[in-house]
Order: structure tokens, then sequence, then C-alpha cells
């Protein structure tokens, strides 16, 4: 009788302490794993798969849904060509441009501030001297100013990168990319919604392809 | 002794230092020189020795005559048409990428020039310093685990008593057994600490009885909680197989969080971004503040990349991030319905995420904190024509249930609908 009282007290104090030192990588207890663990592939779950990556690549030379390809290459001659020949397809309005702004600051104001003047808040030497969209002096890619880039060049250089700005294109849909463009150039001091551009009434069709 | 000779140095140091920048008007001539590196050259070179778009600038007087350099600055590729045999091999070694002609004169060439050099003599001194900090950093947040620490303050001053407990009864018996001897009678025997506890309860049974009860209800209370918090991870907090941290790159750095879960305001999942968009600025930050190379190496080595000549290899295996928040299979939850429709803040559900060191789950995630939500948030209807017409529309009797107060929540939507989440 002793001994057994004595072993009732040594077992609640143990499971006091196992319960004080749970395991931080372990979520805690799972109660009816059947109905919390999806028979479906969820993203992100590791399902043993040999190198485990749920997800997967895509087979060889398909392509997304409303994919267009892009024909301007990544090098001096392609970013040439697209700041000389593309246009912005979308039939831009105040709305857009002001959607455009949203997703500046999603995308472009850690780097290329919120006003474009280059002072964003990365706080590393090499993007902290990112050029402002008003500076005119011709010392850019193509011997350019930022303030003249054209609509093409700045589409160009969201999708491929240039200098030190990596390629976006993995992150910005294609009609996102030109609502950027857009609001960049107000940014630049242009008013992209009189220049004489090519109107298109693709803007509805396009967005729902993404 | 040594004080004082640490101290001295730091006099010299100081000294040296007053003197460098105080007697030579380099200094200020060094400043405009980082002005104009910083609008002229810093977006392809750093004034270290490491390679960006272009080499690096370190120690590039002494590589390339003076005069040449104006030349080149001010136009390379016109000095690689003409046949140049220094331009050519430069123009070759570092991949073919064309300099753009600067418009530069020849005293700001020489500023930019002082800069760099200014700049790397600086950097000679900075590394020990940089290694202090650093150290210091890490040891401040491997103490954060506060309540962890408590439960061992409890438990080590219960042993503690325990043991001072049991010394007091050896002292209290030996003072008996001298007593005893005193008055030349039996020495008592000595009782054991459990005897004893077991002769005091038998002795005073109605706290006995009390102190039960309380012990009973308290462990009662603890096990309903304990119960309560199956399933439930608040607070799942993983060690991850790179030590990203949000608080540097949200926080320090105010990067959004879109920019890296770009699809939570398109998509159900928010996702974990794949390595290429670390490489958007890691192709050129090889070294971070707290960790320096040793996390940035583990991108690299999952995409078989080389920092140094910036090729990618084909030998490319996925990082095994660890899934933070879980939820059931039974439940439908999207991100794009939150984040873009309800227009929710990231932070709402997940926490001052810009803070954290180590992703970690900070809400129940349980249905109950679900429907708390549903029923207090109120739906944005400014500016939405669609809302104004159905207002518009709806029948007296409703307009009064619902529109009454002048809001709408979720809830008052079909937002506890149980079919919205579970179907």
């Amino acid at each position: 009788m002793k001994h057994l009282k004595k072993t009732v007290f040594a077992s609640m104090l143990a499971s006091v302490v196992m319960v004080a030192c749970s395991d931080p990588n372990s979520p805690g207890v799972e109660f009816m794993p059947d109905m919390y663990r999806s028979a479906a592939i969820e993203p992100y779950v590791d399902y043993n798969y040999p190198d485990s990556a749920t997800s997967r690549l895509t087979p060889e030379n398909t392509i997304p849904r409303g994919y267009k390809p892009y024909p301007y290459e990544n090098n001096d001659e392609g970013l040439t060509a697209a700041s000389e020949n593309l246009k912005n397809p979308l039939n831009l309005t105040e709305k857009s441009i002001a959607e455009g702004k949203v997703l500046y600051t999603s995308f472009c104001a850690h780097c290329h501030g919120k006003e474009g003047k280059g002072e964003g808040s990365i706080q590393n030497a090499i993007y902290g001297a990112v050029p402002s969209y008003l500076d005119e002096t011709p010392n850019r890619r193509l011997g350019k100013s930022m303030k003249e880039l054209t609509e093409g060049h700045i589409y160009h250089t969201i999708v491929h990168g240039l200098n030190a700005m990596g390629p976006h294109s993995s992150l910005i849909r294609e009609n996102d990319r030109w609502k950027i463009v857009a609001y960049v150039q107000t940014l630049q001091g242009k008013d992209p919604l009189n220049a004489d551009q090519p109107v298109s009434e693709e803007e509805d069709s396009t967005e729902s392809e993404n | 002794m040594k004080i004082f000779s640490v101290r001295l140095t730091s006099l010299f140091g100081l000294l040296s230092f007053l003197v460098l920048f105080g007697a030579s008007s380099k200094g200020a001539f060094a400043q405009d020189g980082e002005k104009l590196f910083k609008s002229y050259c810093a977006a392809c070179h750093s004034a270290g020795s490491n390679m960006l778009v272009g080499p690096g600038l370190a120690g590039v007087e002494d590589r390339y005559d003076k005069e040449w350099l104006y030349k080149w600055i001010k136009n390379s590729q016109e000095l690689v048409k003409s046949g140049d045999a220094q331009a050519v091999e430069v123009f070759e070694k570092y991949n073919k990428v064309l300099m753009p002609a600067q418009p530069v004169n020849n005293e700001e060439i020489d500023a930019i020039l002082a800069y760099v050099k200014e700049h790397n003599a600086a950097k000679e001194e900075a590394p020990a310093a940089a290694a202090g900090g650093a150290t210091a950093e890490m040891s401040s947040g491997e103490s954060s685990d506060s309540s962890d620490q408590t439960t061992y303050i409890v438990l080590g001053s219960i042993l503690v008593l325990l043991i001072l407990i049991s010394v007091l009864r050896k002292v209290q018996h030996s003072l008996q057994i001298v007593e005893a001897r005193k008055r030349g009678e039996d020495v008592p025997e000595e009782t054991g600490m459990w005897d004893g506890f077991t002769s005091w309860m038998n002795g005073n049974k109605r706290i006995v009885a009390l102190i039960g009860i309380v012990l009973i209800a308290l462990i009662a209370k603890a096990g309903w909680d304990a119960a309560l918090q199956i399933g439930v991870y608040n607070g799942y907090e993983p060690e991850q197989p790179i030590k990203f941290s949000h608080k540097l790159h949200a926080g320090d750095n105010g990067i959004d969080c879109n920019y890296c879960h770009t699809s939570a305001s398109f998509s159900k999942s928010a996702g974990i971004p794949s390595p290429n968009l670390c490489m958007n600025c890691h192709t050129y930050i090889q070294e971070g503040p707290q960790y320096g190379k040793e996390e940035i190496a583990k991108i690299y080595d999952a995409l078989d990349f080389d920092p140094v000549t910036k090729t990618y290899g084909d030998n490319q295996k996925p990082i095994k991030w660890v899934k933070v928040h879980n939820l059931p299979d039974h439940v439908y939850f999207n991100h794009s319905q939150h984040v873009t429709v309800g227009k929710i803040a990231c932070q709402k559900c997940h926490g001052d995420v810009e803070t954290y060191t180590v992703g970690k789950q900070s809400e129940d995630l349980t249905m109950g904190w679900c429907i708390d939500c549903h029923r207090e948030t109120k739906v944005q209807m400014d500016g939405n024509e669609y809302y104004d017409e159905i207002h518009k529309r709806l029948p007296e009797d409703l307009k009064k249930q619902y529109l009454e107060d002048g809001t709408i929540t979720v809830s008052e939507l079909g937002g506890m609908e149980c079919a919205k989440c579970h179907y």
C-alpha cells in the first residue's frame, strides 16, 4: 500500500514534467487523423514522394491556360525591340492605375520606393542605390534615362529583370504587370491615360485566363 | 593592466580616426564620391570586391591605368569598338555585358574612385565589430522561451524545499537524541519522511480532505483544458530547413507579404515561394546580417547555384519547408476570399508575422475562432453597387432584421451556414 502511494505520486510528478517540456517540432495531440488529413493532395504536405516535392513540375512542353509566349529575349537586342514595339494591351482606366498602385506597393516599393524615387526599405547596399524614375541622366542600359523609359522597356524589365533586379514574371501575372507599368509611367511624370495608344478591349477576356 | 592596455589602443584608434578625417579634405571629397557612386555605378557594381552585374570596384585603380579608366567609364563601347586590347579583354572577361556610357567628367570619376578606396579601407576595420554584434543578437534570440524557464524554476524550488525538509528533519532528530540523552531516556527511533507525512495526515483528516478536494478540482480543470487543446496547434513553431526570419525580411526590410506569398490574393493557398523568388535578391545578396553565408548557401545548394559564376547546375532539389498552419480536411478555406474580397489583413489570422524569427501559428484556428470572427466582422460594402441594388430590393421585414443596426456582418450574409465551409 505504501509503495503504491509513492508510485502514484511519482507518476503524477513525471506527467507534469512531460507536459511542461513539450516539443516545439510537434504540433500537439491529434484527434481523429482520418478527419484531419486529406486523402486528396493538399499543397505543401509531405506525401513521401521520392524527392518529397508536393508541388510537382509540369510535364515537359505543357503551358498554363491562357499563356501567351513572350517573344523578346533576355538580352540587349530583346530589350531594344521590346522598348520600341511593345505596347500596353489594356484598356487603361483610373481604376486600373489605382490597382497598379496597389500592386506596385506590394511588388516594387521595397526597392524602388513608395514614390519611385529609389529610396526603398531594403537595407542592403546593393539595393540602396535604385535610380529614381524621374532621373534624367542618360546612363541606363541602351543609353536611356529612367524618365524616358518606354512602356515596353519597363514591361521587359519586369519580365526578365535588368542589372541587379531579378525577373518578376513568375510573381506577377501579365495584366497585373501592365497595370504596374501604367502606374510607373505616372511616377515618371507621364499620363498613361492620355497617351496615344492602340486601344483594345481585351482586358476582361485576359483577366479570367490567369 | 590588461584593461589599461585595451583602453590605450582604443584611444590610439580614436586619435588616428580623428586625424584621418579631420586633417584631410579628402573626406568631404569622398562623400561626394559616395553620392556619385550611388547614382552612376551602384546598380551594377559593388564598392567591394564581389561581382554583381559588373565586377566589384575594390582596387580598380591598381588594376588599370587612370587615363584608360577615364576613357572606359565615359564610353566603354567606343573603346571596345576601337580595338583597344585591354578594353576587349575586360569586355570578354565579364560575360560581354556592355557598360553604358556614363555622363561624368574626370573630377567626378576621381571622386568616385576616392570613395571606393575609402570604403574598402573602412571595411577592413569593420568585420571585428560586426562579428561581436552578431553573437550578441544570436544569444538574445535563444533565451526567448520564458514559459519553459518558469516550469524549471518551479520544479527546482520544489526539489530544494524537499531537500531542505529532509535536512531539517535530520537536524530535529539529532536534537531529539541530544535532548533524550540529557534526560537519560531512550533514544527515539528516526521516522522516515513518508511516515511522518502519513502520521500528520492521520491527525488532520479535515485539512487533508480539504486539500484533497482542491487538488482534485485543479487536476480536473487541468485535464479539461488539456482536452480542449487536442487538435489545437496554437503556438506550433517547428524548426525549418532554412532559418528564414520574417522579422528580417518583412519587418526590417519592409517587404510586403504579397511579394513572396503571391497567390494569397487570387488563390486558395497563399503559396510558399519557390527558390527562384529568393534569387531575385539573393543572386546578389550572398551574406545575411544574422547567419552570414550559411543559411543563404542552403538556397544555392537546393538550386545547385554557383554564387561566384552565377550559373545553375542540374542537381536541383526541393527545400522541405514544414507546413505550420494545417486546417482539417473537412473544412474549406480560401485565402483570396479573405484577402481580396474580405480585405482582411494577413496579421489578423497569422499574428505579427513581421516580428517572428521562426514561423509559428498564433491563433487557435478552431471552428469557434472562425465563427467569432464571422459574427463580428462587418462586410465592407462602400462603393459596391451590387449591394446598393440588393438592399434597395430587400423586402421591408428583412430590411428591419438586417439593416436596422446599419451594419451587415459576415454571418448575416450566410457566413454561418454549415455548407459555406463544410461540404
